[in-house]
């Protein structure tokens, strides 16, 4: 079931008004109970996929324990071309093929084999234990608040948490709260920004022939904050929720667009899939401790992997390759720009310097995510193209910005929601607190103000209801 | 620990206060249905005497205003557009839990309209208008097929994202239910030929579900011991619907139903094609009082009804027909064919009037009795010649001139009048024109003032509390009364 659907907030209170009065030895049974329930809920046949790959994962973990290095890495091996043979399967056969074999991708596959294959390769490191209790693990596996999206979570993170689940201390008013207001402001992120802006993109993506420059232009700004705001917006739910439940998961995204170099871009988006390739692709294959082509090869690699993963499509191979290109020019040339901003005496310590590195960075992202979104590489060069033959600025001006998919009202609302946006992630930059931390510190009736304000906002303004297409989270094709 | 408790419980209820104010504002409204279901709560218990059901056949039709004035009646229109039947059972259903009437009168015209097990256009009006309760849920699983009902059972879904078209009305419409009855009269004439169906005695049987749930509702009403009369109202009606109809007569017949079918009796009733109907479907002002003293005669003869006339329970009735005669006297206001009747018109105790002189060069040209009629408003020939402006009000004429720049407010009853003139000084503009002044007769914001007319004349209705017309004048043979363009 999706989030932002009434199923889910019927399961969820059900769910959690059982999790907090059963027993405290069986919470994780319950919980496993209810995370089967949730996946089931899409497609009960995929849940086979989830048990066969939590069953060879968690034999093997334990199987490698006990064998010798030899045996232990064929187990190994064995287990990585069942888990990773399945995603490739389902994920790659359409696009491998050219169509003839079009299978239709589980739902979450991408993450949660990734988060069972991320332990397995931890066992065989000898980073952590296998986990004997099957329940438990598979629990790890399937926990639902981070099964479909992520983030993508480690063995070392969430087993022991779930050790420790039955000495928790559930009512926890702080926690509870914390965790819920962060699902308030992922169910905003999603239903009163995300898909708001999307309508645009849409309209300009899919009909990009009859628009020019300024248009195509707006509507990757606004996919950029889509994109953001789509997938940040599931992290939230997710964290907000498993919070609630007394379970910790990982930061995925750190306030992405403020970064100042692609590099620094990669640690602070999806920030669980960029450590994961960091840790289990990235260093095994020499990481940067190599020759400096080695180096580059590895990043070339990896981000090309990483483009892939995101979909089975030759514009997501090109936008992982760029990003993979965009760091590997940056180092190369970080010398040479070095000096040459020393040569010119930029007042490289200035906020106004910091600004522009802010800028360039989003630009060169900016102009990655068109490849992301366009339906076809051939796509997406036309509309870059455009960018050069149809240079329109006064469109902004003469009111046709209404007629882009979001008529005047719904523009403003979609701008005054991405400037909420904006300093919820300012504040974090700047004084490195969540919102809620920051509102914790507050009077309690300007605090109060804000949650109704969002409340009714995302119930009021939300995408949501008959009068609208029901809005699939964007990631949830990956 | 109770500190905490307490916050969640606080923090709770101002979510809940906040909640109903904002559906109170965006909630759907409309006078086809939801409306009639959602004034009928505010009724007393047990004070509704006469209950009528169906289609705008009936609540277009049926002035309870009239039935009150003229027989002491309290009659309630309930019901909504080509409402099927099962929805009319449910809103009969909803009645009953507070209102003990003396008699049923449930109009079948729908019977004609309704040939699907589900209904589309007009779901939601009879609908929404429900609390939301048993009988909502029950009465919208019946009007939609499965798969779409949640998209009808989860109201607030639905009308959320009215809020990109929400306006005063939204806010001011809790006030206006408790003197609404149902009925939402039509103005206007649209000549019809009329039919003729006394001699069709074939019989063509109506849905399965519409007779099932007629039967349900007669079964109901005998149930609880209360006299259900059948009536088809007058109106554009063939051979092939009168077939339908009697289906409902022959049961009734059967069934110890008493029925007046008014296709079959104009003449008796004085119902003209001509000149009493708004459209093929609906009676006209003239039609309804006709229709209405026929119902109200009868159901007088027929029934034992109290006159609630003077009862203090009865107030809201009270209120209810005097809007409901100041709506039809601001239509026939506007409908006045010429300068001096209309002065005679808007001498009325509840209304502001608003009048503006501007430019007239000739008095001599308007007629002697246009001419006293102006008078009796404080204008004559000299403050006309001034450019003079007058607030008409409670008897009293108020005259100003100002001459070429003066701002005139006032204000009544919580609204804002004002009468201004501003002068600009004789410019030349691209086209060698010089502009000259602009007059403005505003009231609550809204400028009602039209150009190149000798007279303005704005009327402001004190009980309906809005402007009822504003009509320009020029100074010429027969002195027309012309209008702005109603609005899109």
């Amino acid at each position: 079931m999706l989030f932002n659907s009434i199923d889910f907030l019927v399961f969820f209170p059900i769910v959690l008004m059982i999790y907090f009065v059963i027993p405290r030895k069986i919470r994780y049974i319950w919980l496993l109970i209810a995370s089967y329930y949730f996946y089931m809920s899409l497609n009960p046949h995929y849940l086979i996929l989830l048990v066969i790959l939590t069953l060879v994962t968690y034999f093997t973990g334990i199987q490698i324990e006990k064998s010798p290095k030899k045996t232990g890495k064929c187990l190994l091996v064995i287990c990585l071309i069942i888990s990773l043979g399945i995603l490739g399967v389902f994920k790659y056969a359409g696009f491998v093929t050219n169509g003839a074999w079009n299978l239709i991708l589980p739902v979450g596959i991408s993450f949660y084999t990734f988060q069972a294959v991320g332990y397995i390769l931890d066992v065989y490191r000898g980073n952590m234990q296998a986990e004997r209790n099957i329940a438990k693990y598979a629990l790890f596996v399937s926990f639902f608040p981070n099964i479909l999206s992520g983030p993508i979570e480690r063995g070392k993170n969430i087993l022991p948490q779930i050790e420790k689940i039955s000495e928790q201390r559930l009512w926890d008013y702080d926690r509870i709260t914390s965790g819920a207001v962060l699902m308030l402001w992922g169910y905003f992120q999603k239903m009163v920004i995300a898909d708001r802006v999307s309508l645009l993109v849409g309209e300009i993506y899919d009909h990009y022939r009859m628009y020019g420059a300024t248009a195509i232009i707006v509507a990757t700004l606004f996919f950029a904050v889509q994109v953001y705001c789509d997938f940040a917006s599931y992290s939230n739910l997710a964290v907000g929720a498993a919070r609630i439940m007394g379970i910790d998961l990982m930061r995925n995204f750190e306030t992405p667009y403020f970064a100042r170099s692609v590099g620094e871009f990669w640690h602070r988006w999806h920030i669980s899939l960029s450590t994961w390739f960091r840790d289990y692709l990235y260093i095994p294959l020499g990481g940067n401790r190599c020759s400096k082509a080695r180096h580059y090869l590895n990043l070339m690699l990896v981000f090309l992997i990483s483009g892939i993963w995101h979909g089975a499509g030759w514009g997501y191979v090109v936008w992982g390759a760029l990003h993979g290109a965009y760091q590997v020019i940056g180092i190369q040339t970080k010398q040479i720009r070095r000096q040459i901003a020393d040569r010119l005496q930029f007042k490289q310590q200035s906020f106004s310097y910091k600004l522009m590195q802010t800028g360039m960075t989003f630009s060169m992202v900016g102009f990655a995510w068109i490849f992301f979104r366009a339906k076809t590489i051939g796509q997406a060069g036309s509309m870059i193209s455009r960018l050069f033959t149809r240079w329109d600025p006064w469109t902004l001006f003469d009111d046709s910005i209404y007629t882009w998919g979001l008529n005047r009202k719904e523009f403003w609302i979609a701008l005054a929601a991405i400037a909420v946006l904006f300093t919820v992630d300012l504040v974090r930059r700047i004084k490195k607190q969540d919102i809620i931390q920051m509102l914790n510190t507050q009077c309690i009736w300007f605090r109060w103000g804000i949650y109704l304000l969002m409340l009714f906002a995302v119930l009021i303004l939300g995408h949501y209801g008959p009068e609208y297409d029901p809005q699939v989270f964007l990631y949830f094709d990956f | 620990m109770l500190k905490k408790i307490l916050k969640i419980a606080v923090f709770t209820m101002c979510a809940i206060l906040l909640m109903v104010l904002v559906i109170r504002v965006l909630r759907f409204k409309s006078p086809d249905g939801i409306d009639q279901m959602r004034a009928f709560y505010e009724n007393e218990d047990n004070t509704v005497d006469v209950l009528f059901l169906g289609s705008s056949h009936m609540y277009t039709n049926v002035n309870t205003g009239m039935l009150w004035s003229d027989y002491g009646i309290a009659a309630y229109d309930l019901g909504g557009a080509d409402q099927p039947f099962w929805n009319t059972y449910y809103f009969l259903k909803e009645a009953l839990k507070t209102q003990k009437p003396k008699v049923i009168v449930a109009e079948i015209y729908s019977a004609t309209v309704q040939k699907t097990h589900f209904q589309g256009v007009w779901t939601i009006e009879n609908l929404f208008g429900m609390k939301f309760n048993q009988n909502f849920v029950s009465s919208a699983k019946q009007s939609i097929a499965e798969d779409w009902h949640s998209d009808y059972i989860n109201r607030f879904a639905r009308y959320h994202s009215r809020y990109s078209m929400i306006t005063e009305d939204d806010f001011v419409y809790d006030r206006q239910l408790e003197t609404f009855k149902g009925f939402d009269p039509k103005f206007g004439t649209e000549p019809l030929e009329t039919p003729s169906v006394a001699h069709v005695t074939e019989l063509s049987p109506p849905n399965e579900k519409m007779a099932d749930y007629m039967i349900q509702m007669i079964d109901l009403a005998k149930a609880e011991g209360i006299p259900i009369l059948l009536v088809c109202a007058p109106y554009g009606i063939t051979e092939d619907q009168q077939k339908i109809f009697n289906c409902f007569y022959q049961y009734a017949d059967e069934n110890d139903v008493p029925y007046i079918d008014f296709n079959v009796r104009y003449e008796e009733v004085g119902i003209d094609f001509a000149q009493d109907f708004r459209d093929w479907s609906h009676l006209n002002e003239k039609g309804n009082a006709k229709y209405t003293r026929y119902l109200g005669d009868y159901l007088k003869t027929n029934y034992e009804l109290e006159d609630h006339r003077g009862d203090p329970e009865y107030v809201s009735w009270d209120q209810s027909a005097e809007l409901l005669e100041h709506e039809l006297n601001a239509y026939q206001l506007t409908q006045s064919p010429d300068l001096a009747s209309y002065l005679e018109l808007v001498g009325s105790e509840d209304y502001v009037v608003m009048f503006a002189a501007r430019n007239v060069e000739d008095v001599t040209a308007v007629p002697e009795q246009v001419l006293q009629g102006l008078q009796a408003f404080g204008l004559d020939q000299d403050t006309i010649l001034q450019d003079g402006n007058v607030f008409y009000r409670n008897g009293v004429a108020e005259y100003k001139h100002n001459g070429m720049n003066f701002e005139w407010f006032t204000e009544e009853n919580k609204n804002d009048f004002c009468m201004e003139r501003v002068y600009i000084d004789s410019v030349e503009d691209e086209f060698g024109e010089s502009v000259h002044d602009v007059s403005k007769i505003i009231v609550d914001g809204k400028n009602y003032y039209q150009e190149g007319y000798a007279f303005n004349i704005v009327v402001y209705d004190k009980v309906l509390e809005q402007v009822i017309d504003a009509v320009g004048v020029r100074n010429e043979e027969g002195m027309p009364l012309e209008r702005a363009a109603a609005e899109e």
